[in-house]
């Protein structure tokens, strides 16, 4: 019976984690439609590090990436050179670590689960598992080539193998525990400050429960924080730099008063933030869903009434009450008025709370047949609203946030037909784009670029937003001279207007479609000849 | 009883208030606009269909109302971080009540006194079919009031 059992189990664990990574790997170049700038970055310098060891401006494997006017954390980047390698740069390749990482953690999911609750693991693990691969937010964060979801990997494994570590009294995976809560570090802002606080907070909470063997345990927690700091140290040397500081001062909220801070930190626990209003940045959410469905408010707010009960204590539900406590606050903490991409770890808790809720919901049920009939009709609607989102609204409503078009864009502009080109951009950001899809030799723009500090690359403050490589050119147009030059110039829709083209005889090359059947590029060509004489026929008239 | 209890105020407010609140129901121009525009997306016409209607257009509208009567910050913050744009957002409770609130909720739901709950939840239920939803939210103000005072309550006992 035992083994019957376990083979069930078995099969739906596998089944869960089927369904949860054909969520995350299908159509995984295609939708979220285009590449955001961030994640050509990524991509590119991941590209770079594979054919030259250094990143875009020269440095040798660096532990910060300088990116546009800020610093990444590395290791997406290091960790995307294998799929790049494998599968070639593209936008699969350079999305695919954080599908990978993000199905992975389903698992990890599961076993944390197991872990804490020890009595009612096995079903309730298999539930959050289940709640984890279904959930809007974490598909979404897991499709896009950005940390989140590696670093939420890394910090739930940490978390794991620190109680199994104690559990087991090895040292081995206390080391491992150790290594993954660095990783995790490595890995994304928001965890560079949560990491150290969990390991702290969670070292304590198991001190407590293990106190019998103080002494034993006692070495534990300190050899554990040392060998944290040691990992860490790279990140610590470097905190007073520019790239250290850079998120730090970029975040911090502009009207700092107790009312704000509380304010922002309650919007995380706000059933309308969590359940029905999509994320307010356009490109970090569905365009009509939430981090969770609304049907999940209810068994949330149960759960969450059961984690905080007195009745059931024990070291999972103090861990969860205490993720639940900490994951917020470095987000909080932000200008930005909700965002559940700086505060990504806090979506375990919150499935938690869920999976206990239906637990809960699930006993009240006397026909439990009536539940599984309820259960299925409501996730099979769930996962139509989540089609109809990531498929249908998000490539045609959000194409734009998206950054959409410059494949198309690059491949026009590579086909031989043209000679200088311009692109209009005033924060010179999109030359990570044409970089991208050109497949640029690295070693030829490090070459082509103006020579970067390296002993101060960790200390630059400017960013230029003009670059210049080829025969491209990416930075704002410059009417007084751009016009008498012989080149094409590439500009989005409302960046030159019908009259301004035929004001300073540009004729259009070619366009660019988006998805809803309007143009997002327009291709100019110059004609310096023409616009000499106009004006010199102009001044003319004007004598 | 409860739902006698909760239609009281409702039925008060409603039809005291001028001009007479309009529903969700009746949709606008764009609205239906966006819905056709929503059903071009599809290539299948009768999924299209399926999807984007009116039904569907209408439970968003009702879940958008609902959800913003669940947001404590929405009555102690004013909306704060996540204002609504063209709404003019007002501060219904001081956010030093806040706390207070949370206690008091989470006392009434350990003594499984449920008739709080329920008298919010009817009300933020049949408000929420209306347009005009903030002209309305002073109805759910009793549950919120009990639970301050709760709150209040059970601090003082604690400290003392």
């Amino acid at each position: 019976m035992g083994f019957l059992k376990s083979k069930i189990h078995l099969m739906f664990l596998t089944a869960i984690f089927i369904l949860g990574a054909f969520l995350r790997f299908y159509h995984l170049g295609q939708s979220p439609p285009g590449f955001y700038v961030d994640e050509a970055a990524i991509g590119y310098n991941a590209y770079s590090i594979l054919k030259t060891g250094k990143d875009e401006y020269g440095k040798t494997f660096p532990i910060f990436f300088r990116s546009f006017g800020d610093y990444k954390i590395p290791l997406y980047i290091y960790l995307s050179v294998l799929p790049i390698k494998l599968f070639g740069l593209s936008i699969f390749s350079a999305r695919f670590i954080s599908a990978l990482f993000g199905s992975l953690t389903l698992l990890v999911v599961y076993f944390l689960v197991k872990e804490l609750f020890l009595k009612k693991g096995d079903r309730l693990g298999l539930l959050a598992m289940f709640i984890f691969a279904v959930s809007p937010l974490p598909i979404l964060f897991s499709r896009m080539a950005l940390e989140v979801s590696l670093a939420l990997f890394w910090l739930l494994l940490a978390l794991f193998l620190q109680l199994k570590s104690f559990a087991k009294k090895s040292d081995l995976l206390l080391i491992l525990s150790v290594l993954a809560y660095a990783l995790s570090a490595y890995s994304y802002h928001t965890e560079r400050f949560l990491a150290p606080a969990v390991l702290f907070f969670v070292s304590l909470i198991l001190f407590w429960q293990y106190r019998l063997d103080w002494k034993n345990c006692l070495v534990k927690v300190i050899i554990s924080w040392l060998l944290f700091i040691v990992l860490l140290f790279p990140q610590i040397w470097l905190f007073n730099s520019t790239a250290g500081q850079a998120r730090l001062k970029s975040l911090g909220s502009q009207e700092s008063s107790l009312k704000n801070y509380l304010s922002q930190y309650f919007a995380y626990f706000s059933p309308r933030n969590l359940f029905f209003d999509p994320d307010p940045d356009r490109q970090r959410s569905f365009p009509q869903l939430s981090v969770f469905y609304p049907w999940m408010c209810l068994p949330f707010l149960i759960g969450f009434y059961l984690l905080l009960e007195k009745r059931e204590r024990g070291v999972g539900k103090s861990i969860i009450v205490l993720l639940l406590v900490l994951s917020p606050i470095p987000a909080s903490l932000a200008r930005d008025p909700f965002s559940s991409f700086r505060a990504y770890p806090f979506v375990f808790p919150f499935i938690l709370a869920i999976s206990l809720g239906i637990q809960a919901i699930y006993s009240l049920f006397r026909k439990k047949i009536a539940f599984f009939i309820l259960s299925f009709i409501v996730v099979f609607v769930s996962l139509v609203n989540f089609y109809r989102n990531a498929f249908i609204l998000l490539p045609k409503e959000r194409f734009n946030d998206w950054s959409y078009g410059y494949s198309a864009l690059v491949e026009k502009l590579t086909d031989g037909s043209f000679g200088e080109v311009l692109i209009d951009d005033p924060l010179g950001t999109s030359y990570v784009e044409v970089l991208f899809f050109q497949h640029y030799p690295p070693k030829k723009f490090q070459k082509e670029q103006l020579p970067v500090d390296l002993k101060n690359y960790y200390q630059i403050k400017e960013w230029p937003g003009r670059l210049s490589w080829d025969k491209f050119a990416v930075r704002p147009i410059v009417w007084k001279r751009d016009i008498y030059t012989d080149q094409l110039i590439v500009a989005k829709t409302l960046a030159i207007s019908e009259s301004q083209a035929k004001e300073h005889f540009l004729t259009k090359a070619f366009v660019i479609i988006g998805p809803d059947g309007k143009v997002i590029f327009n291709g100019y060509l110059t004609h310096p000849e023409l616009k000499k004489q106009d004006d010199e026929r102009r001044l003319l008239e004007r004598q | 009883m409860l739902t006698i209890v909760a239609i009281i105020p409702l039925t008060v407010t409603v039809f005291t208030s001028r001009p007479f609140p309009k529903t969700i129901f009746p949709l606008t121009d764009p609205e239906i606009y966006q819905i056709n525009e929503r059903r071009s997306y599809y290539r299948s016409a009768a999924l299209g269909r399926l999807t984007e209607n009116k039904l569907t257009f209408l439970l968003y509208k009702y879940q958008k109302n609902f959800f913003q009567g669940l947001d404590p910050n929405f009555y102690f913050f004013a909306n704060h971080p996540r204002e609504r744009p063209g709404i003019k957002e007002t501060e219904k409770f001081s956010w030093l009540f806040l706390i207070p609130f949370l206690v008091g909720l989470y006392w009434q739901f350990k003594q499984k006194f449920f008739w709080g709950f329920g008298y919010f939840i009817l009300v933020l239920g049949a408000i929420s079919f209306f347009q005009d939803f903030d002209r309305f939210v002073i109805c759910l103000f009793p549950f919120i009031f009990l639970s301050i005072i709760l709150g209040i309550w059970k601090i003082f006992k604690w400290v003392s």
